[in-house]
């Protein structure tokens, strides 16, 4: 097992009238090659998570596990924080360097790599979010929203990490924007075999990509396994505010209505297979 | 992350207690005269009463008092400081201590408590009113009271807004300076270690990206103003209208009364 969380609770500001318990009793395992998508409402807790996952919060009680073993002193947290990138909502309001270059260059020299060894990964970074080189030498200031949120992911990609954790990585991009964006990590789980933690409050966005889902609300995982397991209980993500996605809500109301489909279908594209299939038996 | 937490102090706490309820303007006066009294006592039995009123008040705000203790943090090196100095530097009375030429002497003592007191209590009394009243209501407060000097070219609703918007944004700037900051020690940043040079260096991801979102912000917020026809302050109304009632007044006697009360008896 690659990341554990063993009974982790999380509460910020604990003995004020401001107390919130944001996690409670999180038991979770990331094993080598994952592709997690946590999925919740505004304020169920999927940031508080995540960032539990690269040391950035400490637990208020319970452990997290890197290979198991218990990350503890500071030696522990920087290995941590070296094998597990996370990039954050809205990544794009981080940049401050003066050229793409000297941003994306800011993780790997933190690592304390040598000049060649930077440069190298520096590109590698850029080719790998689909950016030119040539915006390397140009201020990540002149860049467009989209552009500027790659320069970003291609800070956190700098770093070689094992894990990718993705907050809300397509959050105000436009439909093809967030195409782009989701097959970009999807390229990078396939072909790098990056173990991927994506965060998202839309079901839309995730259910074909993702091999295991996880349902957050209140700070408690309410529901568990891959989309379809999840997608079973319609009712409850009904009632914790979250959709199915359309089209799987379509397979369900055709099967309702006495047609032979599956209904673990998520996307448009695999949606118009089923029905023409179940139009030629027909 | 700790040093972000330590400017919450003095953060509104809200409440239903007699000390909520006062009129702002009332309080921001009360809270004048107050300190007028603090720096104006010189007794030992002066200290005495000005304590028993303030920690009165205190109660009566019926917050919990580890809320007040916490606004000392910050002039804790003051405090000592002060101290020191009074220690080594205010001669008379007795000589307690003799190192070589270095004298300590029983006055030194006695000033040295009642300056660090004064401080205490003044610390105290400030982290009363910004604990119970809002920053809404402190703001209108304080327009409504720099209002006369409009007529000397002091534009008192200009401040006024300005400290409600500086107000209003100090949450935000820290939530986003936390995430700032955060996304910068994702990729290896370390804002806690090495020498001051270094540690000012590491700043630098934190307030770039914090600068720019903050002017953003700003021009955002001209737009949305103007886009709802703001103008300023002339002719415009306000939704909560402060009114005073008789324990407002009450609340203001008080503390001129003590005013008097201590310069009269030390006289």
């Amino acid at each position: 097992m690659l990341l554990t969380m063993e009974n982790v609770s999380y509460t910020y500001m604990p003995g004020t009238p401001f107390e919130v318990k944001a996690l409670q009793n999180i038991n979770l395992t990331i094993p080598k090659g994952e592709y997690l998508a946590i999925i919740g409402q505004t304020g169920s807790g999927k940031s508080t998570l995540v960032q539990h996952l690269n040391g950035l919060l400490k637990p208020t009680s319970g452990k997290i596990l890197l290979d198991g073993k218990d990350v503890k002193n500071k030696a522990d947290l920087l290995a941590l924080r070296r094998r597990v990138g996370l990039l954050f909502q809205f990544p794009e309001q981080q940049l401050f360097e003066e050229t793409v270059f000297a941003d994306v260059a800011f993780g790997p020299k933190n690592m304390g790599l040598n000049e060649a060894e930077i440069k190298d990964r520096v590109e590698k970074a850029l080719i790998a979010v689909g950016l030119s080189l040539d915006v390397q030498n140009r201020s990540p200031f002149s860049l467009s929203g989209g552009q500027m949120r790659r320069v970003a992911m291609a800070g956190v990609l700098a770093m070689q990490p094992e894990v990718l954790i993705l907050d809300e990585p397509a959050a105000g991009l436009d439909p093809r924007g967030k195409e782009e964006i989701f097959d970009q990590i999807d390229k990078l789980h396939q072909e790098n075999g990056l173990t991927v933690v994506l965060v998202s409050h839309s079901m839309e966005d995730v259910a074909s990509r993702a091999k295991h889902l996880l349902v957050l609300a209140d700070g408690q995982i309410k529901l568990q396994g891959t989309p379809a397991e999840v997608f079973t209980d319609a009712a409850m993500l009904e009632n914790l505010g979250l959709a199915l996605p359309q089209m799987t809500l379509l397979m369900q109301r055709l099967r309702q209505a006495g047609q032979d489909v599956p209904t673990d279908i998520f996307s448009v594209a695999a949606a118009r297979d089923a029905i023409l299939r179940m139009l030629e038996v027909q | 992350m700790s040093m972000l937490k330590s400017i919450t102090i003095g953060q509104f706490v809200p409440g239903d207690s007699l000390m909520h309820r006062l009129d702002a303007r009332a309080k921001f006066i009360a809270l004048i005269f107050l300190i007028i009294a603090v720096f104006t006592v010189n007794t030992f039995w002066g200290y005495i009463i000005i304590a028993a009123v303030i920690s009165s008040l205190l109660f009566s705000s019926r917050l919990p008092l580890r809320y007040f203790f916490r606004g000392l943090r910050p002039v804790y090196y003051i405090l000592t400081f002060t101290f020191i100095i009074h220690l080594f530097f205010t001669k008379g009375g007795s000589v307690l201590l003799r190192l070589g030429s270095v004298t300590v002497e029983s006055y030194g003592v006695y000033l040295g408590l009642f300056m660090i007191t004064r401080i205490i209590f003044l610390v105290v009394t400030t982290s009363l009113l910004t604990l119970t009243t809002s920053p809404i209501a402190l703001t209108d407060a304080l327009e409504y009271l720099l209002k006369p000097l409009g007529k000397i070219g002091i534009p008192a609703h200009e401040i006024a807004m300005m400290m409600t918007i500086a107000m209003r944004f100090i949450p935000t700037l820290m939530e986003e300076s936390e995430k700032i900051m955060k996304a910068q020690m994702a990729r290896g940043a370390d804002f806690e270690s090495g020498n001051i040079y270094r540690r000012a260096k590491s700043l630098v991801p934190l307030l770039v990206p914090l600068f720019v979102s903050s002017f953003r912000r700003a021009d955002d917020l001209a737009v949305a103003m103007e886009a709802r026809c703001y103008r300023g302050g002339e002719g415009r109304t306000r939704l909560n209208e402060l009114k005073a009632v008789p324990r407002d007044f009450i609340a203001i006697a008080c503390t001129i009364l003590l005013v008097v009360l201590i310069n009269w008896a030390q006289v």
